[in-house]
């Protein structure tokens, strides 16, 4: 697994939000992207998940341009920032309704899943009745579902408690396979130390270091 | 795979808000109790009162083009009935997509990796709404014309049509009536709603619904073969005595017209959410 940036520029309002990005990141590693608000860590990971494109340069995945080879990659989970699921329907229903566009999830894995990030897969309350902290393992759980190689969280422990910290950080140590990415955006300094193997600093659109922790 | 985005958004984009469908039973009933009122003289003369098909001729009447002359002392008036109706169903789609897309509908594109799947249930789904939206209306005539008189007969005798409009619509024939007066206006309902969702990739919603709005007034306004909401006239159908340049509209061409007009919407708009960015940067 392996996804290159190519001189990726991103112009939005004509501000550069990202500036000549080269970078390639590789499987069985979790990179932990820091920087100040706005220095354009969410746009980077919604830039590899296929949300935008770049205004100059390209992501490949495995060799395939993303936007021209393909729409979306092959194998992704991303969670973004306040999760949005449907409202009426229960943590499991909204997974199911998921897992049945992806042709490797099952019922027991969905429930397993759920499990995972601590959420109880027989819970009957409706996702609007979700606090926050459920609706951010919500979200982490629809981002592992169907193990993909590619996994993007943004800030992953937001709204989530201690206890929930811990079983979130324990489980995406346990993901760190040789064949998947996981990158992390991440306001916690503490915990990106934890749960990064490489850091990457960026500021003003720009990777300025690489830090292996 | 189709089917699930589908499900997904007739759900949340149609039966989430189907309170807002009460909004048709109101047009319904303020454009029947206008025309009852103001044929009230001729329904006690002859006898008569108005069916279902002939409310539903009421609401989709239109008008000519408008045609300025310093000299006449015309005024351009709006068919506020048949206005209200393209408006409301604009109403209806409203910003849906563009919610979607930024929440489940995002996952959903994620997971299916297509966006073509989400894009073509979009498509899909405005056909379902336009067809909810049509039929309840058909309903709502009905309904009103039992609550009001007590008799749904199909249509009635040509007096009153003859004495209100000052023709009856005879000529035209029942099937091509029906067609008409139900089909063209649900594909025009169709090509205004796919419209709609494409201008909703570029535009904000309050800027897509001013550019309906407009655009209703032009076909008000103005008329043309090209023109899609000339086709949901009935008047336009026919040709103008006072007008010698009016040219009348016609249902094949408009099913011509309307048919390449919802395919080249699909494409073009395919052709711009490809290259769109799906969280957006508005």
């Amino acid at each position: 697994m392996k996804i290159e940036l190519k001189n990726i520029s991103k112009v939005i309002k004509k501000n550069n939000v990202l500036e000549d990005i080269n970078y390639t990141f590789t499987g069985g590693c979790v990179y932990g992207l820091i920087g100040k608000n706005g220095c354009g860590k969410t746009m980077l990971m919604r830039l590899i998940a296929g949300l935008i494109y770049p205004t100059s340069g390209s992501v490949c995945i495995n060799d395939k341009i993303l936007g021209k080879d393909i729409s979306f990659p092959d194998s992704i989970g991303i969670l973004i920032e306040n999760p949005e699921f449907l409202n009426d329907y229960t943590g499991f229903e909204n997974l199911k309704l998921l897992a049945g566009l992806q042709k490797n999830v099952d019922e027991q894995e969905i429930k397993d899943t759920l499990t995972s990030v601590g959420l109880d897969y027989n819970d009957k309350r409706k996702f609007y009745k979700y606090s926050l902290g459920m609706r951010q393992r919500l979200g982490i759980a629809a981002a592992i579902m169907g193990k993909p190689e590619i996994i993007l969280m943004d800030e992953p422990i937001n709204a989530i408690d201690e206890d929930g910290v811990a079983i979130i950080r324990d489980l995406i140590r346990g993901l760190v396979d040789k064949n998947r990415i996981i990158i992390i955006a991440c306001h916690d300094k503490e915990e990106m130390d934890y749960l990064a193997d490489k850091k990457i600093l960026m500021s003003s659109g720009k990777i300025v270091k690489e830090m292996i922790v | 795979m189709i089917h699930r985005f589908l499900f997904h958004d007739i759900n949340e984009g149609l039966i989430r808000h189907a309170k807002r469908y009460v909004l048709v039973v109101i047009v319904v009933v303020i454009t029947c109790s206008m025309i009852d009122s103001m044929s009230a003289y001729f329904m006690d003369y002859f006898g008569e009162y108005w069916s279902p098909i002939e409310y539903g001729i009421n609401e989709f009447y239109g008008r000519y083009p408008f045609v300025f002359d310093i000299n006449s002392t015309d005024k351009f008036t709006i068919p506020f009935g048949w206005v209200l109706i393209y408006l409301f169903l604009a109403y209806m789609i409203g910003d849906y997509i563009y919610k979607d897309m930024n929440g489940y509908g995002m996952y959903m594109m994620i997971k299916s990796k297509k966006r073509w799947y989400w894009w073509i249930s979009k498509c899909l789904w405005c056909v379902a709404v336009n067809v909810f939206y049509f039929g309840l209306l058909w309903i709502s005539n009905i309904a009103y014309s039992w609550m009001k008189h007590g008799d749904i007969a199909f249509y009635q005798e040509s007096d009153l049509r003859m004495s209100y409009y000052g023709f009856g619509f005879d000529n035209m024939g029942m099937p091509k009536l029906l067609l008409v007066v139900i089909v063209m206006p649900l594909l025009v309902g169709i090509v205004q709603s796919i419209l709609q969702i494409t201008l909703t990739l570029i535009f904000n919603s309050v800027a897509t619904m001013t550019i309906i709005a407009g655009i209703l007034m032009l076909s008000c306004y103005y008329g043309s073969i090209y023109i899609p909401h000339s086709y949901a006239m009935l008047i336009r159908y026919f040709s103008n005595e006072s007008d010698p340049d009016f040219v009348a509209v016609d249902a094949g061409t408009g099913i011509a017209v309307l048919g390449i007009g919802i395919v080249a919407m699909v494409v073009m708009g395919y052709m711009i959410f490809r290259k769109k960015n799906v969280i957006s940067n508005r």
